[in-house]
Formats: C-alpha cells, sequence, structure tokens
C-alpha cells in the first residue's frame, strides 16, 4: 500500500509547478523610504482564460468577476496604506476625455518601455526555463521612458500610476484541474519618467478572493519600504 | 454708413473664430484628441448590456441560441475593446465630415442610414470594417491611398452594404452549418477553405451592392474602379517617394565652440559618404546572401499563393475590378462627379491621416518609420514644428536605446539593394555607429531648437540628450533655461526633478 502510494504521488509531484516572482526597485534609492501614499491605476487587465468555455461564455464570466475584483484590488491597497484610484471606462462615471487624453497614452507607453526594456523573467527564458542570456542583457536602469507626461502629477496629486493585470489559466491535466495565474504590476514616476516599480508573479493557484487578496495587498505593501 | 462698417466689424469677428479653428498644418500640429462624450451604444456595451445585439440576430431563424449569444458578444466584445484601448476617435474633426459623407450616400435609405454609426480609428491597417451593430469604422490609414470624395464614398457604401445585407451574421450561419464556433487554428483546413470561399463571395456581393448605393448617390461610376485599383497599392506596399535625406544629414554650418570638442563634422561626413558608398555599390557578401534568400523566399512562396488564396477573406482585387468592370459595360457609364461636398475638408480628413499615422508610430515606439515619416512629411511642410519634435524625439530614443547596445531592436532588416526610399533610409541608419547617433541628434537639436525657439518638447528632449551624453553641466544649463521659458510646461515636473533629484 505504501509503495503503490509513492507511484500514486510521485507523478503528481513532479506535476506540480512551484511560483516565481520577479521584483525590480528603483535604481537610485532615498534617504528613508518613498512611502507611497496614492497610486492612480490606469485601467487594471482581468482575463480568465478557459479552453472549456466558449468565447461568448468566457467573455461573459470576465465581465461578471472583473467588477469584483476591482473593489477588490482597491480595498487591499487601502489596507496596505497606499489609497488607489482606478480609472477604467468599464466603471460607471469613471472614463472622461481625461482618461483616453492622459492615462490611455500613458498606459500605452508603460507597455512599449517594458517591451523594449524587458523584465528578465518575462523574456530571457527558453521553454525549460533556463536564462538564455545573462539576466543583465538590456536591463540597465534606470528604466527610463517620455518625460511628456510629468503634467498629470499635479493634476492627479501624485506622480505615482500603475499599469496593472491579472490572467489566470485553467485546464486539466489527467482530469486534475490545474490553475497558473500571473499578476504584473508596474509603477511609474511621472516626474522621474521613470519605472520605478516591476513586478511579476507566477503562481500555481486558481484565482480565488481568498488567495488573491494577500497578493494584491502584498503588492502594495512592498511600495512602502521603496 | 455707420450700419455698414458694424455689420464689417461683426462680420469679421464671426469670421476670425471660424479660421482659426481650421488646423494650421503649415506652422504646428496637435494630436487628434478625444472630445465630446462616450457614444450611447459604446457606454452600453461597456457596462455589459447585449440586449441591442439579441435583437439584431434574432433576425436569424437558422442560427440557435447559443450560437446568437456567442455571435452577440464576440462582436460586442471586440467593439468594446477597440474603444477601451483608445483605438475610436471620438472627435468632430473626423467623425463630422464621415457623418456628412454617410448621408449624402444614402440619402435615398434613411431606415439604413438611422441605424449605421460612423467613426474613424487609429488601427494602423489601411481598412474599413463594417460590424453586426451598424458601427462602421474608417481607418485613418486606408485615406492616404484614396485621392477624392468619391473614391471615400465607394468605401462608405461597401461597408454600408455589408451591415445592409446582414453579411456578418450570413457567415456566422455558415459557420453554424459548418459545425464550427471559430475561425482560429482549431478547424480543419477544408472547412477554413469552404467559409473563406463562403466570404469572398460576400465581398463580391458587397461591391455590387456598394457600386449601386455609390452610382446612385451621383459619383462618377469610374472612381469606384479607382479606389479598388488603390487597394492594389496597398497590397504591393509600394513607396516611390523619393526622401530628401539631406533634411537629416546635410552638414550644418554648426559653431563647433557651442559644442563641448565632440567631432560632429568629421562624424557627419564620414556616415555620409559611407552611407552613400553603400547605396551605389552595396555589399558584394550582402547581395550574394539576398540572391540566395530571394531565391529561396520565391520557391517558398510559390507553395504558399495557392494556400493564401483559399484562405483570403476578400477576393483578389482583380477579379473585383472585373467585377466592376463587366457591370459597368452592362449598363453603360454615367458621368457623375468626383466631389459633391467641399474639396477641402476631404484634403484636411487626409493630411490629418498624414499626421495621425506620424504619431501612431511614434507612440508604438516605432521610432525608424516615424523617424522616416516625419521627415517625409516635413518635406511637405518645412515649417511645421510637430513633426520636427517628433523626428528629435525619434532620433533621441534611437540614441538612448543605441547607448544601451539594444537598437537593434528598432531596425528592420535592411536590402543589399534598397528599391525604396523607406530602405534606403534603413540602410542608412546601418552606418550610423556608436556614438554616433548621439552626434545626429546633437546636431539635428542644436539646429532644430534655432529654428523653433518656442517648442518646448524640443528644449526639454536636448537637455535629456546632454544628459544621456554625460554632459552635466550642459544640461543642466538646457533644463534652467526651459524651467525659465515654460515653469508650467509640461516637462516642468521632470526637469525640476532632474535638476534636483
Amino acid at each position: 500500500m505504501k509503495h503503490f502510494l509513492i507511484f500514486l504521488l510521485l507523478p503528481l509531484a513532479f506535476s506540480c509547478r512551484t511560483g516565481e516572482m520577479m521584483v525590480q526597485e528603483p535604481s537610485k534609492k532615498k534617504e528613508g523610504s518613498i512611502a507611497i501614499k496614492k497610486v492612480i491605476s490606469i485601467a487594471p487587465d482581468f482575463q480568465f482564460l478557459d479552453p472549456r468555455l466558449s468565447p461568448s461564455q468566457a467573455i461573459e464570466k470576465q465581465y461578471q468577476k472583473r467588477q469584483g475584483y476591482l473593489e477588490l484590488l482597491a480595498s487591499s491597497a487601502q489596507e496596505a496604506g497606499v489609497e488607489l484610484e482606478i480609472y477604467d471606462p468599464a466603471l460607471k462615471n469613471n472614463a472622461d476625455a481625461a482618461y483616453f487624453n492622459e492615462l490611455l497614452p500613458l498606459r500605452e507607453k508603460v507597455f512599449q518601455v517594458n517591451k523594449l526594456q524587458p523584465v528578465p523573467l518575462s523574456i530571457h527564458r527558453n521553454h525549460r526555463g533556463f536564462n538564455r542570456f545573462p539576466l543583465t542583457f538590456g536591463m540597465e536602469k534606470p528604466i527610463l521612458m517620455e518625460s511628456d507626461f510629468s503634467y498629470l502629477a499635479e493634476k492627479y496629486g501624485t506622480p505615482y500610476f500603475a499599469v496593472q493585470g491579472f490572467y489566470n489559466l485553467r485546464f486539466n491535466r489527467l482530469f486534475i484541474p490545474v490553475h497558473q495565474s500571473m499578476m504584473y504590476h508596474v509603477l511609474i514616476d511621472v516626474t522621474r519618467g521613470e519605472i520605478i516599480y516591476r513586478e511579476i508573479r507566477v503562481m500555481p493557484n486558481g484565482f480565488k478572493p481568498e488567495i488573491v487578496r494577500p497578493i494584491f495587498f502584498d503588492s502594495y505593501a512592498i511600495l512602502q519600504n521603496l | 454708413m455707420h450700419n455698414l462698417s458694424f455689420s464689417w466689424v461683426l462680420f469679421l469677428c464671426l469670421l476670425g473664430p471660424v479660421l482659426s479653428a481650421q488646423p494650421n498644418f503649415e506652422k504646428n500640429y496637435t494630436p487628434l484628441k478625444f472630445e465630446g462624450e462616450i457614444p450611447e451604444h459604446f457606454s452600453r456595451y461597456l457596462r455589459g448590456d447585449y440586449q441591442q445585439y439579441l435583437e439584431l440576430a434574432a433576425k436569424s431563424e437558422q442560427l440557435s441560441q447559443d450560437a446568437k449569444k456567442t455571435f452577440n458578444t464576440e462582436a460586442q466584445y471586440a467593439l468594446t475593446e477597440a474603444f477601451r484601448t483608445g483605438q475610436v476617435y471620438i472627435n468632430p474633426e473626423i467623425s463630422d465630415y464621415l457623418n456628412e459623407l454617410l448621408d449624402l450616400v444614402l440619402k435615398d435609405q434613411p431606415n439604413l442610414r438611422k441605424e449605421l454609426h460612423i467613426y474613424g480609428t487609429a488601427i494602423n491597417v489601411p481598412n474599413a470594417t463594417a460590424w453586426p451593430d451598424g458601427t462602421i469604422f474608417i481607418n485613418l490609414s486606408l485615406l492616404p491611398y484614396l485621392e477624392n470624395e468619391a473614391q471615400l464614398a465607394f468605401i462608405l457604401c461597401h461597408e454600408a452594404s455589408h451591415y445592409w445585407r446582414s453579411h456578418s451574421l450570413n457567415m456566422r450561419e455558415e459557420m453554424e452549418k459548418l459545425s464550427t464556433q471559430t475561425l482560429d487554428d482549431r478547424i480543419d483546413l477544408e472547412t477554413k477553405f469552404e467559409l473563406m470561399r463562403f466570404s469572398r463571395s460576400n465581398e463580391l456581393d458587397a461591391d455590387a451592392t456598394g457600386f449601386e448605393l455609390f452610382v446612385n448617390a451621383g459619383y462618377d461610376p469610374r472612381e469606384g474602379l479607382k479606389a479598388l485599383e488603390q487597394l492594389k497599392k496597398i497590397n504591393l506596399k509600394a513607396d516611390s517617394t523619393v526622401l530628401n535625406l539631406d533634411a537629416l544629414y546635410r552638414l550644418p554650418d554648426l559653431d563647433m565652440e557651442t559644442t563641448y570638442g565632440c567631432k560632429v563634422r568629421e562624424n557627419l561626413g564620414l556616415v555620409e559618404k559611407a552611407n552613400q558608398d553603400l547605396l551605389k555599390v552595396g555589399s558584394e557578401a550582402l547581395q550574394a546572401n539576398e540572391d540566395a534568400r530571394r531565391a529561396q523566399e520565391a520557391a517558398q512562396k510559390q507553395k504558399e499563393v495557392e494556400i493564401r488564396r483559399k484562405l483570403s477573406t476578400h477576393p483578389s482585387v482583380d477579379v473585383r475590378m472585373a467585377a466592376l468592370s463587366k457591370r459597368m459595360k452592362e449598363e453603360g457609364v454615367n458621368i457623375g462627379v468626383k466631389f459633391q461636398l467641399e474639396p477641402a475638408p476631404f484634403f484636411q480628413l487626409r493630411t490629418y491621416a498624414h499626421f495621425e499615422h506620424v504619431q501612431q508610430l511614434y507612440d508604438r515606439a516605432a521610432y525608424v518609420p516615424a523617424l522616416y515619416l516625419s521627415l517625409r512629411l516635413g518635406q511637405s511642410f518645412p515649417e511645421n514644428q510637430y513633426l520636427q519634435e517628433i523626428a528629435g524625439k525619434c532620433l533621441y530614443w534611437l540614441a538612448f536605446y543605441q547607448k544601451r547596445n539594444a537598437v537593434g531592436r528598432f531596425l528592420p532588416v535592411r536590402k543589399a539593394r534598397p528599391k525604396t526610399a523607406y530602405e534606403e533610409f534603413v540602410c542608412s541608419l546601418y552606418v550610423i555607429r556608436s556614438r554616433t547617433y548621439l552626434d545626429f541628434a546633437e546636431y539635428f537639436f542644436i539646429d532644430r531648437t534655432k529654428q523653433f525657439p518656442d517648442s518646448e518638447d524640443l528644449h526639454a528632449y536636448m537637455g535629456r540628450l546632454f544628459a544621456l551624453r554625460g554632459a552635466k553641466m550642459y544640461a543642466r544649463k538646457q533644463f534652467e533655461s526651459y524651467l525659465q521659458k515654460y515653469p508650467q510646461g509640461k516637462h516642468a515636473a521632470f526637469v525640476s526633478q532632474a535638476l534636483n533629484p
């Protein structure tokens, strides 16, 4: 019986994926911490991918869950001592000309800069998980971007703007449900024209509120010690 | 007399704002912005309201309830995403003219007109699309290919016909018939061929119906054919415009004392010579490689042509032109007009499209094409400050990534025998090495800040460029001068931070 259990559990143990996490902190640390009090989050992205669902079911599920997760994100940040203002056209009365003319271009720019000055965890890995290049390849700091958005700091009352995304993939492996979740969090200081914080977490968990709440909290709590 | 002079003053007062509202492309350009409120049907989609679509899909008797739902949700999601990501221009400068034109071509179809909403989009593919809820997207990148209002009207008629004839719904019904829910790789090739054949027949149908609307609106039918000819040019991606590279490479009459000892003049001279040599002679090794590659590509292409033809959603332009020509011969050509509205707004819209294309390329960090297009457009608008700012910023970022040994991410593959002006331009960028990018950028900023002393961007980026070179004293001087000039400028917070880190 004991041997039988070993043969049963070993493949399961090997099939388990471990999580990964990568955090990049500011290039130049000031004396003490920056102590971020307020962050503007621009249209956080939530995607739930499930091959079992039809495209329309997947989209509907996304609409249903989105609102709840946005609220969870804001409350977790609040608990970590950060006031989080979310700007998203999907939220009622929250999309106006300023969103399309100021925040959206900033968000697009952040994606471009991230692509051009990439995160090692997301790019420089081959399919076996080994580094193809040294981690420092093309990764000099600071991660600079346009200074054209520095005027936003005064308008929104904070120089810190966040671009975030949360993805969950669910599939079956030998009738066992497998979850893979990914979260990215990029924080920009527009007055420095610099990405001051990048975080990527890959988790072998489902995307349930009780699991992601501490992760959201942790992500914002780290900002207090930058 | 008093009344007369008063009416003149009143007339001039009213004319002033009207004239100043017209964009002056000669001097400057401000990228298009979101103006007004979110249109009702978009805000409904953002709230996840599917009802409108369910009504539309209810027309179909063949679709199952699930298929109707899938059809609704997918189309609604795609539209919402296009809007949410800022791809749709909500701006009267664009939509007023497009709506006026659509009113004109559908003047005999008032019910159809009521169901249609038309928008310009920033999607960087020269195309137009009709959506199942009656939304028509005209990608602004299509406009530079069109020569007159009639050609644009033909495109609008074609797209309106797609909606009128419920082609998207028919396509979904065909998918249902073939028992497939998607168009992706999961379905087998034969089913895909069948679906695409159906899609091509829809296109021919939209051409025929659209052509009828187009001719009834009073346009010259030959312009419909010409519009298709223009589409052929898009497919060939031909660009025969000659770019005068002097705008970038001319040796400036710089006072070398103002710089800090780098040999700008010598470097620029070397690059220009190397560039000319490369363009004239070409490297033998590169030529041999390219010949081999081309032969290989030709063989591969031959194999793929047939499959591509079968997988294409649209029939070839030649087939579409032949169908229209046949119809014109049968019905006889009634000469119509090329413009029914004022020509000026059409050309203004086309100019907007050119400038917006530059802005989109820059926003997507495609610095090489953005630099090329800003220089090319700068030939037509030599006094335009915006184009010089974009060119300067592109040069700054190329120098920035060059310094980090990552400029290769931007440079497209170079051709040994460049055929187009753009390929020549790419070749010229390959010969620029190491510090020379910085030299170019520096020369460019010094020259252009003299030409455009009021440019905020050029001032700020010149300071950043000095900082990138490590010339801290020059950077500080430049930043201080910026702050004096623009204490409330858009870079002011950044500059203050740079001065007092």
